[in-house]
């Protein structure tokens, strides 16, 4: 299908990122801004216009709705997870036109377009801790981590001080606190929830507020937050971190950034005999051209599932089962976070108290379980987190109310009860049966394979499940709320709670010290090839209960750092 | 290609506009388009229903106002339920649930023919609100429906959740937990 086959042999650029989600946005900044070239390869279309920004509800397309024949018929998938919407929907891909293979059910939330998942991800940023990087040391559950928390910590501290990170120091050891802007208040309903927590399980268990990248007051030539609580829009003030606020114009900035939408990444060009990635080759998403371009140094940020993709696809004969794959483990223990699991509850008291704004954020509820030195629970082993919020019923409460009239009216004036809500956010293990592979025969539009994909919780995550049931109860609970109700949405081969709706999905190129058993050094550098870095999801060894992105940022920070030096040292 | 669904005409419209006026549209425009509005040359806004035929359009507007009435602030006929029903029939729902509200809408006319011998809209209020009561203790299932996109479509409309309710487009600062005197004017907020 590629009779013409552009090569663009007049511009060699220094660098190469493939993706502009919120790694690869974040390794173009790293990389202009130390002086070099760079093209960033976006398979999408550009973001020239935030049509839903500022919006009301009275001016939203269906006031907020998709209409299930629209989303059966083009978001088959991205309709399964909850930001979708008609405040949204342009931001999510087109399913029917780029499908994948769902072995067993796994969700693919995708975006299409400049600035990727970036625009429409849910902010939150905890640490990933000194626990987290030796458990797979500690229990055996999977090959041990190359780094250490304190080799990434410093660029914890250098990410969050770019992104602009709001929340509350508490000193934790399992979710270490961060370079803090000022943390945003609770809802009168989260203070009883954390009042309750505290006094039952002093010193074990607590409350805080969502560590997110939203800015509490300006940073870096952003404005703060104006509490619009509109961020999956986009974000005419660029209050919160994403690529197309912040990353990708200071990248721009440098004048050293070529930034090349629909650009669909076909494979990574590998030169056997100078033992280097030479350069990329691109389908153009509109025109199908086939173009090549050449660079000095790879980064592939083109987000876990679609880095994994495009390094299947490249194969040599020396990677005969794709790109720097000498070990074997490229696709294999792909990871989410298993959530939709929680409860939600009324409470009394505080009727007299009210909010003002509408707060971008939620509450969250560090790991408390499984603990180093702490007491281990008997028949799972790593945690979990939850996640929540306050509320106060409004107006749509009336729909499930008795009578109707200006008495029904009336009482709809008023604000109805206060409730809260917890979910749970659950590590899963790496297991090398949860993996995706390339198939033989079908191909997308593009000409590129379409990817398999076979993943499924297992006993761990089934123990942890129930266990995390048990303690949501017991959390509203002692909070004293009623009505509570408890959901587990997981159904045995079916949809409500499978892999990938997390949108946490990891580790299909894992770091590790062993060559025989990692795609990636301790730098996301390839084992097998010195000039490829990888450092979105994929290089994760195992997930941890929290939110990646900030982990994510971190490590590609570093590793570029280390590229550029070996590069100018002349090692690579 | 045609385009596959009418929002997507309304798209296409929008962007010619958008073009045509340097890519300025106020949002009270685009709100205009996306809901079907036609503007006319005096620039008053003609709706005219595209889903409700009839005596459907004021047997269903006449039971939303019912249903939210205009008290001290308007209701729901002035807030345009009936017409936001109107678009989600023809654009959001599918064939069955169409066919099942407008068949619901019949029933509320036929049950006044059969009862009184006149046009619901021709009853006296008390009788009508006798009607909807009914329907309400019987759980009539088109009820249920009914009150639904009422109340949606109210609270959602500009009138409701400005007026009725309040709103701020850009509230600027957040405080979770302060007395409901000082939450804006103390009203539920539209979110």
């Amino acid at each position: 299908m590629y009779d013409n086959i552009t090569i663009q042999t007049t511009s060699e650029y220094d660098a190469i990122v493939i993706g502009s989600g919120i790694s690869g946005g974040y390794a173009a900044k790293e990389l202009t801004q130390k002086g070099l070239q760079t093209l960033v390869l976006e398979r999408g279309r550009p973001v020239e216009t935030l049509p839903t920004d500022g919006m009301a509800p009275w001016e939203l397309p269906f006031r907020g709705g998709v209409p299930a024949e629209v989303a059966a018929a083009e978001h088959a998938v991205q309709r399964r997870t909850y930001a979708f919407n008609s405040q949204t929907q342009h931001f999510f891909i087109n399913d029917r036109e780029n499908p994948y293979i769902e072995e067993k059910p796994f969700t693919w939330i995708r975006g299409n377009h400049v600035g990727g998942r970036s625009i429409m991800w849910g902010r939150q940023c905890y640490r990933w801790s000194k626990m987290d990087f030796e458990a797979n040391a500690r229990d055996g559950a999977a090959i041990p981590w190359p780094i250490s928390y304190e080799e990434i910590e410093p660029w914890y501290t250098y990410a969050e001080r770019y992104a602009g990170i709001s929340g509350r120091a508490e000193g934790l050891p399992q979710v270490p606190d961060g370079d803090f802007l000022p943390p945003m208040d609770f809802y009168c309903s989260e203070l009883m929830l954390k009042e309750g927590v505290e006094k039952a399980w002093p010193g074990e268990r607590m409350v805080t507020i969502g560590r997110v990248a939203n800015l509490t007051r300006g940073l870096n030539g952003r404005v703060q937050c104006q509490h619009r609580n509109q961020c999956y829009r986009g974000c005419s003030y660029k209050a919160y971190y994403s690529s197309l606020n912040a990353s990708l114009p200071d990248a721009m900035a440098t004048g050293n950034l070529t930034l090349r939408p629909h650009s669909n990444v076909h494979s990574i060009i590998y030169d056997e005999t100078l033992d280097r990635a030479v350069g990329v080759r691109v389908v153009d998403y509109v025109t199908k051209e086939m173009i090549e371009f050449r660079a000095k140094l790879i980064f592939l940020c083109a987000s876990t599932l679609g880095s994994t993709q495009i390094l299947l696809n490249s194969k040599t004969p020396r990677f005969s089962e794709g790109l720097a794959n000498s070990s074997g483990v490229l696709g294999h223990y792909l990871m989410d976070h298993h959530y939709q699991i929680g409860a939600v509850g009324m409470l009394d008291g505080h009727e007299d108290k009210y909010y003002y704004g509408r707060r971008p954020n939620g509450i969250y509820i560090p790991r408390f379980q499984n603990l180093p030195g702490g007491r281990q629970e008997q028949d799972y082993i790593r945690g979990y987190g939850f996640q929540g919020g306050g509320s106060r019923a409004g107006g749509a409460r009336g729909t499930s109310m008795s009578g109707f009239g200006a008495e029904l009216k009336n009482s709809l004036r008023t604000p109805g009860p206060w409730s809260v809500s917890v979910i749970a956010f659950g590590e899963t293990l790496p297991y090398r049966d949860n993996r995706v592979s390339l198939d033989p025969e079908q191909t997308d539009d593009w000409g590129i394979p379409l990817l398999r994909i076979s993943c499924e919780w297992k006993e761990n995550e089934f123990a942890m499940r129930r266990d995390m049931e048990r303690t949501s109860l017991e959390m509203l609970e002692a909070a004293g709320a009623y009505n509570i109700q408890l959901y587990n949405n997981y159904t045995e081969d079916g949809y409500g709670g499978e892999p990938g709706l997390g949108i946490h999905e990891m580790g299909t190129a894992r770091m590790g010290d062993d060559p025989r058993e990692s795609v990636l050094n301790k730098h996301n550098q390839a084992h097998d090839v010195p000039n490829l870095f990888v450092t979105d999801g994929s290089c994760m060894t195992s997930s941890a209960c929290q939110n990646p992105s900030i982990t994510y940022m971190a490590l590609t920070a570093r590793a570029v750092d280390y590229a550029v030096r070996q590069m100018t040292n002349g090692e690579i | 290609m045609e385009p596959t669904h009418p929002s997507i005409n309304r798209r296409a419209a929008l962007k010619r506009l958008a073009l045509l006026t340097g890519g300025a549209l106020s949002a009270s425009t685009v709100a205009a388009i996306m809901s079907g509005c036609q503007p006319r040359a005096d620039g008053a806004a003609a709706w005219q229903p595209r889903v409700l035929q009839g005596d459907q359009v004021e047997t269903l507007a006449t039971a939303a106002d019912l249903i939210i009435p205009p008290t001290d602030t308007p209701g729901a006929r002035a807030a345009g339920v009936h017409e936001y029903i109107d678009m989600m029939l023809a654009d959001f729902h599918d064939a069955t649930y169409r066919a099942e509200f407008i068949a619901g809408v019949d029933g509320i006319e036929a049950t006044a023919q059969a009862t009184h011998g006149v046009a619901f809209t021709a009853l006296e209020e008390a009788d009508q609100v006798a009607l909807l009561s009914a329907m309400e203790s019987a759980e009539d299932a088109f009820w249920a429906m009914l009150k639904g996109q009422v109340i949606v479509g109210y609270y959602t409309s500009e009138l409701g959740a400005t007026q009725e309710l309040q709103h701020r487009r850009v509230p600027g600062q957040f405080m979770g937990c302060i007395p409901i005197a000082d939450a804006g004017n103390g009203r539920t907020w539209a979110e």
